[in-house]
């Protein structure tokens, strides 16, 4: 693991005894104590996540909100100031490069995140299609961290800290000091709890941490993650969305809006969602506790229908659950389904998403 | 660390031996190595194993995993336990969280198996 990447947060991971595994190019930690006691843990009080490893872009310049009207699924024009939005990059035939959220500071500022494994992609790709316009890309990853902190005590933990913070609406941002040092406060997330995202710089990173911990935050690795946005029914890239699934294949239509004129696809997907989709997602629920896992094939009364894209067990709702793509569109709500594992067809149901959805 | 009266195989399981019955289960290497076990699935009392076939499997979130029989036999008993607490794979592998009791065939199949000092080797080499 010598060519791994570290976040400013990798001694603390060590020192925690975390379980590290490479991810997307970077040592991460997968897990503290369990998988199961750290979504608990989210669920019912709160948990930290270290979310370095993913990109953070500042994009500047008099052109940055034509830049992004050009290449985002949504409108950086519309977009409030202190107001992030979840949105797909889409390459020219409509498929997904990339998922990603874009904060807006002012309209000639902006923070653009993507994900770790297609951080470098994103950027080869902004840049490229921007080149003739004042549009500048500022890549912070290395120099700062990023914490997510959810679950429902997520609130009452950074008043500890900052007793003076103002409410944070949902998908708003504020920015602030700790220590002195600039702090980026949005109410993101990627559980379905209630939560913040927190960047900050790489000095401070560890110390903020332990004070996160020592307000009663549990240390929560990559593996609690996906189980609980997979409980939430949240697209991961690679699994769910690829550059072959479009946004409206995978359910995503809310966050495209089109009839752009600077828009670089705005054609192409208007032709998409004029035309019957070949497939859509779906979850699903095993009956039983066998666990599906990504490629697994999908049956109809066995007939081939589609793949699994994730599956896990979910302690929240004690099931075995999971998403996937099934080309028939008559199946439905409640359509019984099976899942082919090891060999042996395991019945399943398609069941509505978000499979958990927390109480307001 | 692993328990001096025990048998092991390279797949990860682990014997004992008394009065001609065989108490087998999973290592907690490899419990460790599956992190937590969300479920586990086993033959029915009376089924005739062999050895290193696989007779079971284990899910734990993250993957699944084949079992395999470090002894030929027949099935006389089952954890039952284990269907409502999968848990106790990861709390206690090598006491309650056995997996199956089994009527032994062949005892010189046990030349096969390890010693705890042997599978602790094993187990370092390969990590």
């Amino acid at each position: 693991m010598d060519n791994l990447l570290k976040t400013s947060l990798h001694q603390t991971h060590v020192d925690s005894n975390a379980k590290l595994v490479p991810f997307a190019g970077w040592e991460m930690p997968i897990q503290y104590s369990s998988i199961l006691s750290e979504c608990k843990a989210v669920r019912n009080q709160s948990g930290i996540f270290d979310v370095s490893h993913m990109g953070r872009f500042y994009i500047s310049g008099n052109d940055a909100s034509l830049g992004l009207d050009k290449i985002l699924s949504v409108n950086p024009f519309m977009i409030e100031e202190g107001q992030g939005k979840y949105n797909v990059i889409c390459n020219q035939n409509g498929g997904i490069i990339d998922d990603a959220i874009v904060y807006k500071i002012n309209n000639k500022k902006f923070l653009l995140i993507p994900n770790a494994s297609n951080a470098d992609k994103i950027y080869e790709w902004v840049s490229g299609n921007t080149k003739n316009l004042d549009f500048n890309i500022d890549v912070v990853t290395n120099k700062t961290a990023m914490i997510a902190l959810q679950g429902p005590a997520s609130r009452a933990i950074l008043n500890n800290i900052f007793p003076d913070l103002p409410k944070i609406r949902r998908f708003r941002f504020i920015e602030t000091k700790y220590n002195d040092k600039n702090v980026t406060i949005a109410r993101t997330g990627y559980t379905g709890e209630n939560g913040f995202e927190i960047i900050l710089d790489n000095d401070i990173s560890q110390n903020f941490w332990k004070i996160l911990v020592k307000n009663g935050a549990t240390e929560c690795g990559l593996g609690a993650r996906d189980v609980l946005r997979l409980e939430a029914a949240l697209a991961l890239h690679g699994n769910e969305i690829t550059e072959i699934i479009n946004p409206f294949e995978a359910q995503l239509s809310r966050f495209v809006e089109l009839d752009r004129e600077n828009y670089m696809i705005n054609n192409t997907l208007n032709n998409i969602k004029s035309q019957e989709l070949s497939k859509k997602l779906i979850g699903f629920e095993i009956q039983g506790r066998n666990i599906a896992r990504s490629h697994n094939i999908i049956k109809d009364n066995n007939n081939i229908i589609g793949e699994v894209t994730s599956g896990t067990y979910s302690p929240t709702l004690n099931k075995s659950i999971g998403l996937g793509y099934i080309s028939n569109k008559s199946l439905d709500i409640n359509s019984e389904i099976t899942i082919e594992i090891r060999s042996k067809n395991i019945p399943a149901k398609i069941t509505k998403i978000p499979f958990y959805k927390r109480s307001k | 660390m692993y328990p001096e009266n025990l048998k092991y195989s390279e797949e990860h399981e682990w014997l004992l031996e008394n009065n001609g019955v065989a108490t087998i289960g999973i290592t907690s290497f490899a419990v460790e190595s599956l992190g937590d076990i969300v479920f586990i699935e086993l033959p029915q009392v009376g089924a005739e194993i062999t050895q290193f076939s696989t007779f079971g499997e284990v899910e734990s979130v993250k993957a699944a995993s084949e079992i395999y029989s470090p002894i030929s036999g027949k099935i006389i008993e089952i954890n039952e336990k284990l269907e409502t607490e999968p848990e106790l794979l990861n709390n206690s592998p090598f006491e309650d969280g056995w997996l199956i009791k089994v009527e032994i065939a062949d005892e010189s199949e046990f030349e096969k198996l390890m010693s705890a000092k042997e599978y602790e080797s094993f187990v370092n080499a390969g990590s």
